[in-house]
């Protein structure tokens, strides 16, 4: 077997880290605290119990929430994102108002289908297109929700804008202060997909008025099949559940808690605060010296997203989306297969090619999204990676430029 | 299973063989051309024609890996044949079965009939 090709693919998910992983073991075995937390009968059931509490609190305190009951464990982001949309709605539903659900066509899949579901039952679903950035114009924001108030003077409807941090596909921040400032001005709640967002960015909820905000573990060097929603108490948001069957995570989310899992969330997204400086220091390096190198070696590239990539307001570090003229993204994975692991800005899934309705809703045209991947790097990534990658990319961008009809024209 | 693997392996080589790939020049050369920049699938295929014998074939192709593979299978099936020959033995089924494409890629195969009929038809 050859050497395995370098990963790149860090948003669509990461590698436990080791300390993460030797955790996870501790909660597995009988010598280990491998107990059911809900136990309180017995000493194995403290004992996860304990390994649960303290990730509670570890993400609290990442996320500067000062009461850690506000963090309820779910199965990842998906899950959080439906908890958060469907249960917030379902309080709401056949009552003598109006429910509108705000949000971008930029959303992650996990919002954009249960947005759609709740569509169907009866709530106002509004989409609010991105600038060609992908960043999203408050002002766009303000109109739809003074639209809103100005149509509902008699009964007050329920609002809820769900809009994520940071974007899987082109790695653009939306600024999120503010977006929850103008949404409680006008009495609304905010939900924020935060999967891309947490381990990479500092976020205080206890100075930005977020009322839900999703997390997944696997993201930031956790295990997968472990997330959170972030449910504020005060003011309390109300949420039913989904999931019923004995009342666990304070009523929002029945069924036993996986201790290891949730062990390895806590103490994975600790050590993403531990050095989140420094290390997206050095991460935006490595995107620099990426896109120089292979700026500098091809012609015709665009970036989707913020073009400016020292700009750390508006864009990640560690995600970068590049349209290469010429040359169609999936026979570029296909080319760099031993070189890179890297993931297209579209996805081929039916018959007639489906492009990524991320860029489709920036404005980018299909032939464009065609042309676009998404690399994205993380924490096992070193400088000299870089090289190997820029060398790659390069010598098959040429190769596959050379073949195509269009290049030439 | 074996079957499967050598179908697999049949894909991944003619993804990565280049010797078909680029242009034929010259006032002889034929050149045909299927799908279009607005679908993202382009052909162009550039022959080189004897006596009704093909007998040098180069392409480029626009267009997702499964495409690349179908021109190349394309390119080494009709080399060195003559119009009968390939009127004869080419069918969409069987380039189906050995390339052994998922099903919502199999429009492409259309494209490369699009081919032959125009070349058929010269």
């Amino acid at each position: 077997m050859s050497r395995l090709p370098l990963y790149l693919d860090y948003a669509a998910t990461t590698p436990v880290d080791p300390r993460v992983a030797a955790l996870m073991a501790e909660c597995l075995s009988l010598e280990g605290d491998f107990g059911n937390p809900a136990s309180n009968t017995h000493v194995y059931g403290f004992k996860a119990k304990t390994r649960v509490d303290q990730a509670r609190e570890q993400i609290a305190a990442a996320l500067k929430i000062l009461d850690p009951r506000e963090i309820i464990f779910t199965s990842g982001a998906t899950e959080s994102n439906n908890l958060a949309l469907q249960g917030f709605f379902k309080n709401y539903l056949n009552l003598n108002h109006q429910n509108y659900l705000i949000t971008m066509p930029t959303e992650h899949k996990a919002v954009l289908d249960p947005a759609n579901y709740l569509s169907t039952q009866g709530v106002n679903l509004i989409y609010l297109k991105p600038e060609p950035d992908g960043i999203l114009n408050l002002e766009k924001l303000e109109q739809a929700l003074k639209n809103i108030a100005q149509e509902n003077q008699k009964n007050k409807p329920k609002i809820l804008v769900s809009i994520m941090w940071v974007n899987n596909e082109t790695g653009v921040i939306q600024n999120i202060l503010k977006i929850a400032e103008l949404v409680k001005s006008y009495g609304g709640y905010l939900h924020v997909d935060a999967a891309q967002a947490a381990g990479k960015l500092e976020i205080n909820l206890s100075q930005i008025p977020i009322d839900l905000l999703s997390l997944s573990a696997h993201k930031f060097y956790g295990p997968k099949g472990i997330g959170a929603l972030y449910i504020k108490r005060k003011p309390k948001v109300n949420l039913s559940p989904l999931i019923y069957g004995g009342g666990h995570e304070m009523g929002f989310r029945s069924g036993t808690l996986p201790a290891h899992q949730i062990a390895g969330m806590g103490l994975a997204l600790y050590l993403s605060h531990e050095n989140l400086a420094q290390e997206s220091d050095r991460i935006l390096k490595l995107k620099n010296k990426f896109w120089t190198g292979l700026a500098q070696n091809l012609s015709q590239l665009k970036i989707n997203g913020i073009k400016n990539l020292e700009d750390q307001n508006l864009a990640i570090p560690n995600i970068l989306n590049i349209g290469f003229e010429g040359v169609d993204s999936e026979s570029l994975i296909m080319a760099l297969q031993e070189d890179l692991a890297v993931s297209a800005g579209s996805a081929c899934t039916s018959a007639s090619i489906e492009t990524s309705h991320v860029l489709s809703a920036m404005g980018v045209s299909d032939q464009d999204a065609h042309e676009s991947l998404r690399f994205s790097f993380g924490r096992f990534v070193l400088d000299s990676d870089i090289d190997r990658a820029i060398l790659a990319i390069t010598q098959q961008v040429k190769k596959l430029r050379a073949m195509s009809p269009i290049w030439q024209i | 299973m074996k079957d499967l693997e050598h179908k697999k392996l049949k894909q991944a080589q003619t993804f990565y063989n280049q010797d078909y790939w680029g242009v034929l020049l010259g006032p002889d050369i034929k050149i045909y051309q299927a799908g279009s920049l607005s679908s993202g699938q382009l052909i162009k295929i550039y022959l080189e024609i004897s006596n009704q014998k093909i007998i040098d074939i180069r392409v480029q192709v626009y267009g997702g890996p499964y495409l690349i593979i179908a021109a190349g299978y394309f390119c080494e099936f009709v080399l060195n044949k003559n119009f009968k020959e390939i009127l004869e033995k080419f069918s969409l089924e069987k380039i189906w079965a050995d390339l052994n494409f998922p099903e919502h890629k199999k429009s492409i195969l259309l494209l490369l009939e699009d081919i032959l009929q125009n070349l058929l038809s010269t």
